[in-house]
């Protein structure tokens, strides 16, 4: 783990508007978040935590402040921009899995390679690796109706980490499985955040899940104004 | 190309309704190349034959006196020994639903203008037996082939609409020879002495159907036309004179504006083919719209999202419009060949299609694409 912040929100605020009334969900939120660990975002529903998840993954646009991942000032990017750096610096894992029921494991975990300029043949090496990885080689050409819920997840983790992507953002990747499963999603998020020094935020509510992360972050209770991991652990912001 | 697993996929996602709008696809293209022929006739694109086939025929339809063959011989500009008069009536062989063209015609000058130009292919010696022959026939090739006739054999057919003099519809024949076609054209049809007819049938005698001549100089046609017309002018049958080309045009022009109400068809077969591909994808829009913001998740632009929708349906159209070609081709091949030579699908109306099938392709998808390129993630995920 680099104690050097990778992922930084700078006075960030978020509302809606409903009718003519801004409804504020986050205002001035200022985390910092190191590279290579695995923080989780807690809290009761309707705190906010999937929008700052959004926002962090540029999914969802702020209303207001700096949001800089790696180096790169994600807030001021078009939509095009904005669509290139999702494909190619994040990978998203649902608590749905969020497969294409038409298409075969192998050809899901494909979508994001369909943006790049490999060919057919680099693409497929790529998958069968992302595969392995998740150990579901065997599982190739099942269509996400043929496999279980964990598998099912495991296609989607092998998806989001076929890009070989810098982050990992996951909604509640365990909230659809049960604790077995939920484990093994979880033993497997670890491995990918040791192994490959993947950066991992996720939303979750499983006590169980939060006490395998490194850092975690209360959204409702925590001070989103001054929240710095890493570095500023010591000083127990977080 | 790479992306074309994902459209097909997205495309037979639901096949009972891709397979329905494929159909109604098929039968649009067909219904065009059929149409667009069909029109072709009756707008008067198409050329019938050569402008040298002078048609004297009936003014007000019915038969003329055949010995309006030899006033019209005196004609400046009739070449007198390929001066043919006939008369054309419905005969069947063994099967009475299959009817065929039966052309009693001068037998002497019917011969001569067989050999004018090369549309006919024949044996000389076999023209000469048939006109030696009062009962003798020539038969297509085509009708030879289909009831296995050979030269020399007895061909009694039955003529439904025209009773003989011995109160009977049966007619015999001897095949003298077999005769085809060089041209496109491929008819059952059988030619036999307009004096053997005349003898034999119960009423009408002396009359002919038509009477025609090969000019030598097109460019007369019209004048030589005039001058018939004006020879039989206020008589009892008054004559209407023309190349096969300009009475052709004249009947269709009598008909009425064909051509236009086969366009009005046409264009009502495609607003029905457009509204079902229409529907079919906006439905597949709305069942997708979840999926659409995991892709935009994924990293696709607004831009390729659009292009994919719009690639499902140049797809779908595209394969449904080059089959429904392919059918009025094959359809238009066996009318041309069973019916008559006049149906014609060329290569632009096959380009024609081609554009159809790019611009309907396009207009069906837009609507949903655009929606598509502009949905927010955000609102696509949180409609699931």
């Amino acid at each position: 783990m680099n104690d050097q912040a990778f992922i930084k929100l700078r006075d960030v605020s978020k509302y809606y508007l409903k009718g003519k009334t801004k409804v504020p969900v986050h205002e001035n939120v200022n985390i910092s978040i190191p590279q290579g660990c695995l923080v989780a975002l807690m809290g009761p529903s309707g705190c906010g935590k999937t929008t700052l998840l959004n926002l962090i993954g540029g999914l969802d646009r702020s209303s207001g402040g700096e949001i800089e991942i790696g180096g790169q000032r994600i807030d001021s990017l078009s939509e095009n921009q904005l669509a290139k750096w999702r494909s190619t610096q994040i990978g998203f894992v649902f608590q749905f899995h969020n497969l294409m029921p038409v298409l075969s494991a192998e050809r899901n975990v494909e979508l994001p390679l369909l943006l790049t300029n490999l060919n057919r043949q680099q693409r497929q090496q790529h998958v069968a690796t992302a595969l392995k990885v998740v150990g579901l080689e065997d599982r190739a050409k099942h269509y996400p109706r043929e496999l279980s819920g964990g598998q099912e997840q495991r296609v989607a983790i092998a998806r989001a980490i076929v890009s070989d992507p810098a982050i990992l953002m996951c909604d509640e990747p365990t909230g659809n499985l049960d604790r077995q499963m939920a484990d093994e999603i979880m033993q497997l998020l670890r491995d990918l955040n040791t192994r490959f020094n993947k950066t991992v935020v996720m939303v979750t509510h499983d006590h169980h899940v939060v006490a395998k992360c490194d850092y975690v972050i209360n959204v409702e209770d925590d001070d989103l104004s001054n929240c710095h991991l890493g570095a500023a652990l010591d000083q127990g912001v977080a | 190309m790479k992306y074309f697993h994902l459209v097909w996929k997205n495309l037979m996602r639901k096949k009972v309704r891709t397979t329905f709008t494929f159909f109604s696809i098929i039968v649009a293209f067909a219904l065009y190349g059929m149409l667009v022929s069909l029109a072709a006739i009756f707008s008067g694109e198409m050329r019938f034959s050569a402008d040298d086939r002078l048609f004297v025929n009936a003014k007000h339809g019915g038969t003329l006196p055949v010995s309006y063959a030899e006033r019209i011989r005196t004609v400046d500009g009739i070449v007198s020994e390929r001066l043919v008069w006939g008369y054309t009536f419905g005969v069947y062989y063994r099967d009475a639903q299959q009817m065929f063209g039966a052309q009693a015609r001068s037998a002497r000058s019917g011969a001569a203008s067989l050999k004018v130009g090369d549309r006919y292919w024949y044996d000389d010696q076999q023209l000469e037996n048939w006109v030696n022959d009062r009962a003798g026939a020539l038969i297509s090739d085509r009708l030879a082939r289909e009831e296995g006739l050979q030269v020399g054999d007895r061909l009694p057919l039955t003529s439904p609409g025209l009773q003989k003099a011995d109160g009977t519809n049966l007619w015999e024949f001897n095949v003298s020879g077999i005769y085809g076609y060089n041209t496109d054209e491929n008819p059952r049809e059988i030619l036999f002495h307009y004096d053997y007819f005349d003898e034999g049938r119960a009423t009408d005698k002396g009359t002919v159907g038509y009477i025609v001549n090969i000019i030598d100089d097109p460019a007369q046609a019209e004048r030589i036309g005039r001058e018939i017309d004006a020879m039989f002018a206020n008589s009892t049958y008054e004559t209407q004179t023309g190349t096969e080309d300009s009475l052709t045009r004249d009947f269709f022009r009598r008909v009425g504006n064909m051509g236009s109400a086969i366009y009005l068809i046409l264009g009502a077969v495609f607003l029905t083919m457009v509204l079902v591909t229409a529907n079919t994808m906006i439905q597949a829009f709305k069942e997708r719209v979840h999926e659409i913001g995991i892709l935009k998740t994924l990293g696709f632009t607004g831009a390729t999202v659009l292009g994919l929708i719009v690639a499902e349906s140049l797809l779908l159209l595209s394969v449904g419009g080059a089959v429904g070609l392919a059918v009025a081709w094959y359809i238009i091949d066996l009318a041309k060949a069973q019916v008559t030579p006049l149906f014609y699908l060329g290569l632009d109306d096959i380009l024609i299609g081609a554009l159809i099938i790019v611009v309907f392709g396009i207009v069906v998808a837009l609507g949903p694409a655009l929606q598509a390129k502009r949905l927010t993630i955000i609102d696509a995920l949180g409609r699931s």
